[in-house]
Formats: structure tokens, C-alpha cells, sequence
């Protein structure tokens, strides 16, 4: 008996079980089953094999396959299904072809009832199949929300993006928005939020935002308590411009390119909105009661508009009250500091107020001071050529 | 055609400094195989490791297809790769590994889980063999994939 059509299968039987050609035929037909020709043709044989011996018992343990992985460069090892039935395919070979390959087999007996009966127990398993497989898509989970998580930075809204490692567990990433949309970033951790056309930036290996440079567009967000302690409505300070830089190590924030800030503290009712063309941001620690932009630097032309509420002594027996104010200014640079409790303005200061603590001004430089509640404590203007210092002290509505 | 049931392989590259590539368990299979060797393999249900650079990143899927010619490895259902060196796991729908660019294509349902970088909801993207790089496919670095 010959395996001519499967010489390789057969060689590698022999050499491994090192049988009889005649057993390695018997074992070929019961234990192995393959496809000729698109047809699984022996798993019919190995069936009628075992039911013209006429035994119940398990078929033998298929044979190894094993491969010299110096001689083709692959080795495996492959064992033959045990349960030949499982791998019967719904559409055999022809019956005068199998009884063919049976024959030359030389232990095929064909009965065509059993083949049919086989194909039919065949194609229930493949219905059942179809069916598991549809009850199984179907209880899939919704497709996720495109999401990139970068340190403690949640990104939404992107479209290109790109993620490189550094050296010792650090990451590199450049994230665009997609089409017509903007970048949306948010680092609950450092109470940050922004949106923007383009992010690159760097993580820690201990999984900080260690730099963020935005671009296209950007609306930076900083939130924090009130500085009310009474107050549960959080302050927000905004900063919109081209572009943004943000360094976690000194926790500053660079905006550059058509600079708009915005701080606002409503439970403490005031506000202070600067317009310039870059300003370089100290952001104050996340968490923290003070002012949410701790102290900042504008350039400009400096346009500032600040407001708060101030203290109107008791006068005639009523009681005294707070009182709101505004002040107004142009200059060619403007800082303020929240711990020095200053608003520096240099270069060509117009300031009004409707504070009389703050009067109407044209000098080269003022400072105003502020009280801790926001009010204004004192003014200091210098004109030009420097030699003119204007102290308001403690007057007007205190 | 040889339809298999549970077993294991081990892929070597080609040329002279033959090293193994990857390694597949299989629950069933089917080998093509001229001569000995098997030259593309069918598999269900598989687990194994991918071998690159002194790192064997594991993974699993429900279906994988292993062709030695083109020195590539499709994994697909369910498939999630892990590096235990990067501490890093994609998941996808389908996994491209191309042994010889050194580089996964993934596509459907993509997920890259790392210590301090999380996406998830992609529908594609490319990752470097050992995962220092993962991007969209339209923004992966080729310079900074290894060339074969």
C-alpha cells in the first residue's frame, strides 16, 4: 500500500513512528484528517474504518508531527484531532471519488446512508454555529470614544497622533486635532483644560504632563477653589492666544500671539481681563485658595481691566459696605503679582478708575497695591522723565 | 493541506543569521506544507510569543495566520499583545506583525495601554515592534522603525 499523495505527510509518519508502510496507511486514514483536492476525504475513510472493524472503541492517538527546523526553517509539533467527527466538512467528496480514495486505501466500505447522515449532523453544528456567533456580536460592547491618555492629560477630539518612549519610561507625543474640530485636553490633576489645533509635549515616567506645547487657536483653562473660602463657585482663569506653553516644573504658562486673560473669581466677585500680545503665566498649585494665575507678565500695548470690591467707610451712622470698582488701563506692559498683592503697569500708562483711590493717570509707570480682599490699597505713579511720584496712601474710600 | 489539532510552532527568519521570529500554540490548524516545512499555517485559538530583540511579547487571539514567505504573522479576533519589558498591551481587532519592517498594524477597535499613556477607541494605528513608538498610521516615523 501506497501514500502517493501525500509522500511528505507519510515520510514524516514513518520516520517518526517508525511503522510499517501498512500501519502508516491505517494511522494515515484513522488519525489524520486533511483536505484533497478542497475535500476532508479521510475523515469519512477513518469513520468507516473503525465501523467495518466493527469496534466502539476510542480511535488511536494520532501520530507527531515533527519538523527540522534545520532543514526549512520551521519546527512544530501537531497533533492530529482525536475526535475526528469535529472537523467533518459539510461538503465531502463525491461518493464515487471517495470510494476511489478509500479503495486505494484499501479500508474504505462506502455507505452512503452514514456519509449523508454525517454531512446532516454536519451542517446543524454549522447553523449552531452561525447562531452562537450572531448572539455573540450582537452582546458586543459600543466602539469606545476615541480617547489618548497622555500622563494625567486626557485628550479628546484628535485625529493624527503619535506616541514615542524616551529615555528611562518618559514620553513623547504630538497629537493633532481632527478635521475642523479642536484638541480638547484635560489634566484634572493640575486643574488645566485646553483646546487647540495641535499638542506636542512630554510625559514623566511617573505618568506627570512634564511640558505641553499647543497651538492653532488655543483656549487654556486654570481652575481652582474660590479664594472665598465661603464660596463653593470655583475661579477660572483664562488664557487664549496662538500658541501655549506649558512647563509643569515651574508650573508656568507661556501664551503668545493675540494674548487674551481672562481670571475671574466670582465667589469673590472680582475679576481682572488683560489683553496683550504674549504673557508668561505662574500658574498658582493646584488645589490652592490663592488666586488661580498666582502672578503674570503681559507685553503689549496692554489693554486691563480689573474688578473688585472695595470698602466704603461708615459714614453718618451707616454701617460700612463694600462697594464694587473698576479700573481701566492702557500700557506698553503690564504684571501682576497675587503674593505681593501688586499690578505693575510700564510704559505710557493711561489708568481711570472709579475707585478714588486710583485717579485718573497719564505717567511712565504706576504700581497699584492691593488690599488681601482684592481692594486697592495704595497707587504709586511715576511720570516721566521719573523724577514725579504720586502716593495716594490710604485716601479716598476707605 | 494538513488540518491539525492542538499544537505549536516556532517561525525562524530567513537568511543566515536565522533566529526564531515567533511562536504559536494552537488549539486547530491547517498547515500548507511543501515538503516538510510548512509554508503558511491556518490557526484557532491561538497564544504564543513574539520574538524580537531579547524580548518575547505575548499574545493571543482567536484566529492567526502564519506565512513564511513574507515572514508575517496576522493575528485577528480578539487579539491583545503584551510587552512585559514596556509593561505596555495593545488590543485590537486585527494585528499585522511584519517580522522582517518590525512593525504591528493594527486596525478595528484599537486600544495601546501603557504606564503612562492610554488609547483606546482607535480605529487603526502602527506601534514599532517594541512598542517606542505607536502612532496613527498616517503620522508613524519610518525612521524610527528598524529596517530590515
Amino acid at each position: 500500500m501506497r501514500l502517493s499523495r501525500r509522500p511528505d505527510l507519510a515520510r514524516i509518519m514513518r520516520r517518526e513512528a517508525e511503522m510499517s508502510t501498512d500501519e502508516c496507511a491505517m494511522r494515515y486514514a484513522r488519525g489524520l484528517a486533511f483536505t484533497h483536492r478542497g475535500n476532508t476525504i479521510f475523515h469519512d475513510v477513518a469513520l468507516f474504518v473503525r465501523r467495518s472493524q466493527g469496534s466502539s472503541e476510542p480511535l488511536p492517538q494520532p501520530p507527531l508531527l515533527r519538523q527540522s527546523a534545520g532543514r526549512g526553517g520551521s519546527e512544530g509539533r501537531a497533533w492530529v484531532p482525536s475526535q475526528i467527527l469535529r472537523n467533518l466538512s459539510p461538503n465531502p467528496l463525491s461518493s464515487a471519488r471517495a470510494q476511489e480514495e478509500g479503495a486505494r486505501l484499501g479500508c474504505f466500505h462506502r455507505s452512503s446512508k452514514v456519509a449523508w447522515g454525517l454531512v446532516a449532523r454536519a451542517l446543524f453544528g454549522f447553523v449552531g454555529l452561525v447562531l452562537t456567533a450572531s448572539l455573540s456580536y450582537a452582546s458586543l460592547q459600543e466602539p469606545q470614544q476615541p480617547l489618548l491618555k497622555v500622563g494625567d492629560a486626557v485628550v479628546t477630539g484628535f485625529g493624527k497622533w503619535r506616541v514615542t518612549s524616551g529615555a528611562n519610561g518618559t514620553k513623547h507625543f504630538v497629537i493633532l486635532a481632527s478635521q475642523s474640530k479642536k484638541l480638547h485636553l484635560d489634566s484634572k490633576a493640575k486643574g488645566l483644560k485646553a483646546d487647540c489645533s495641535k499638542a506636542e509635549g512630554d510625559v514623566t515616567a511617573n505618568n506627570q504632563l512634564e511640558t505641553a506645547t499647543m497651538s492653532g487657536g488655543v483656549h487654556v483653562e486654570i481652575s481652582r477653589p474660590s479664594s472665598e473660602k465661603t464660596s463653593k463657585i470655583p475661579q477660572v482663569a483664562v488664557a487664549d492666544g496662538e500658541t501655549a506653553t506649558y512647563t509643569e516644573g515651574t508650573n508656568k504658562l507661556h501664551v503668545s500671539g493675540g494674548v487674551t486673560i481672562h481670571d475671574d473669581d466670582p465667589g469673590a466677585d472680582r475679576s481682572l481681563n488683560a489683553v496683550g500680545t504674549a504673557a508668561d503665566l505662574l500658574l498658582s498649585p493646584q488645589g490652592s485658595r490663592g488666586e488661580a494665575l498666582q502672578s503674570g507678565t503681559m507685553s503689549g500695548p496692554v489693554k486691563l481691566i480689573m474688578k473688585g470690591l472695595r470698602t466704603v467707610a461708615a459714614v453718618d451712622g451707616h454701617a460700612a459696605a463694600k462697594a464694587p470698582f473698576t479700573i481701566n488701563s492702557k500700557s506698553d506692559r503690564a504684571s501682576f503679582d497675587y503674593v505681593a498683592r501688586t499690578i505693575t503697569l510700564t510704559g505710557h500708562v493711561h489708568m481711570t478708575s472709579d475707585d478714588p483711590s486710583a485717579p485718573e493717570s497719564y505717567v511712565s509707570s504706576e504700581k497699584i497695591h492691593l488690599n488681601q480682599d482684592g481692594s486697592i490699597d495704595s497707587v504709586e505713579g511715576e511720570g516721566d522723565p521719573g523724577t514725579t511720584t504720586i502716593d495716594i496712601g490710604n485716601g479716598g474710600g476707605k | 493541506m494538513v488540518e491539525s489539532g492542538a499544537g505549536n510552532g516556532t517561525w525562524f527568519s530567513k537568511g543566515t543569521d536565522r533566529h526564531p521570529v515567533w511562536h504559536v500554540n494552537w488549539r486547530t490548524g491547517e498547515l500548507t506544507v511543501t515538503g516538510e516545512v510548512p509554508e503558511q499555517a491556518t490557526m484557532k485559538t491561538v497564544d504564543g510569543e513574539i520574538l524580537q530583540d531579547n524580548e518575547a511579547k505575548r499574545f493571543r487571539a482567536d484566529r492567526a495566520i502564519a506565512d513564511k514567505k513574507s515572514n508575517i504573522l496576522t493575528l485577528t479576533g480578539h487579539v491583545s499583545i503584551y510587552s512585559p519589558k514596556r509593561g505596555a498591551n495593545l488590543r485590537c481587532d486585527k494585528l499585522v506583525y511584519s517580522a522582517d519592517e518590525k512593525l504591528f498594524r493594527a486596525s478595528g477597535n484599537v486600544s495601546f495601554l501603557s504606564k503612562n499613556t492610554t488609547i483606546v477607541g482607535i480605529p487603526a494605528a502602527f506601534a514599532a515592534s517594541d512598542f517606542s513608538q505607536v502612532a496613527s498610521p498616517d503620522m508613524y516615523k519610518e525612521s524610527h522603525a528598524t529596517k530590515p
